[in-house]
């Protein structure tokens, strides 16, 4: 492999990450100005920059999607402090391992709606796993209502997500 | 690169695989919901004469323990991590070893003659019901 090409693939994957990163730091930002729902309890949330982490594993790479989740735990990290940035660290990186499993069966194919609610679920996991630390067990107690919500928000997201990634990937930074 | 590409097109939305998957994240949702139930903070109170004489929280029970309770029937009630029994007892009509043992929060075993009961208490009363 010459230099060229060496750099020419580095500021690729430069461009594309930067790009998917920012949209999901939206996206995330977005997400905060929601309002509370009434029935909807902490630790709920639609997780739509899992949009830009599933989109980036789709189309791009593992690193990449990795990195996108290290940018959102620092927004966490500046704007709703340390705790804030270890659940969103923990959360991102185990539904990016997962998501990047699901996607990348072979034999068996899984749809962008089980690939969105594995990994919204293992979000919420990563993050009560954090949220265990902080305090005990009884938050275990979360999980069954974790489990149902996040086949809503996987499902929402996998939908944006398949109307948006043919009109996304049309973009000349895609093609390559 | 293309080829990655060529496959985010050909994926589908849904497949019978995701509908394994939400049947999955379902029976987990459910099983947690019930090992949540079983295995919340269960104490074994016994009282005698209406008094609390013992409380033992059964989730710091890793060995199995018998204590011995009343002097004139000694009733003897074994604990272990999931619930509490009556073992022997010196009482005539020996109801309270036949209770078997329980294991749910508000269940509990009563010997009359020895005017001594055994009951399971929930630490977080809010989140576990009485289920008999």
């Amino acid at each position: 492999m010459s230099n060229k090409t060496v750099s020419k693939n580095y500021t690729t994957f430069m461009t594309q990450t930067a790009l998917i990163a920012s949209a999901a730091l939206i996206l995330a930002y977005l997400e905060m100005l929601l309002p509370d729902l009434p029935f909807v309890l902490p630790g709920m949330k639609l997780g739509l920059s899992n949009i830009a982490t599933m989109f980036a594993l789709e189309v791009l790479s593992l690193p990449s999607a990795l990195f996108i989740c290290l940018c959102k735990a620092m927004l966490a990290l500046i704007m709703r402090g340390f705790t804030a940035f270890l659940m969103s660290l923990s959360g991102g990186i185990f539904s990016t391992v997962v998501m990047f499993v699901l996607l990348r069966g072979k034999r068996i194919k899984f749809g962008y709606i089980g690939v969105g609610i594995g990994g919204a679920l293992f979000h919420n996991i990563g993050q009560l796993m954090i949220a265990y630390f902080f305090t005990d067990k009884s938050i275990f107690a979360y999980l069954p209502v974790l489990c149902l919500s996040s086949i809503i928000t996987g499902t929402v997201t996998a939908l944006t997500l398949f109307i948006l990634l043919p009109n996304i990937i049309k973009m000349p930074v895609f093609k390559n | 690169m293309n080829t990655i590409i060529k496959t985010a097109k050909n994926r589908k939305l849904f497949t019978l695989f995701d509908l394994i998957i939400i049947a999955l994240v379902l029976v987990v949702a459910f099983l947690s919901v019930f090992q949540f139930l079983k295995n919340s903070d269960l104490s074994a109170v016994v009282r005698e004469n209406g008094k609390i004489v013992d409380t033992i929280k059964l989730s710091t029970v890793n060995n199995d323990f018998v204590r011995v309770y009343s002097e004139d029937y000694n009733v003897t009630v074994k604990f272990t991590k999931d619930g509490a029994e009556v073992v022997s007892s010196h009482c005539p009509d020996k109801l309270c070893v036949h209770s078997g043992k329980i294991t749910r929060s508000g269940q509990s075993i009563v010997c009359l003659p020895a005017k001594i009961s055994v009951s399971l208490e929930s630490a977080d009363e809010n989140i576990d019901g009485v289920l008999r």
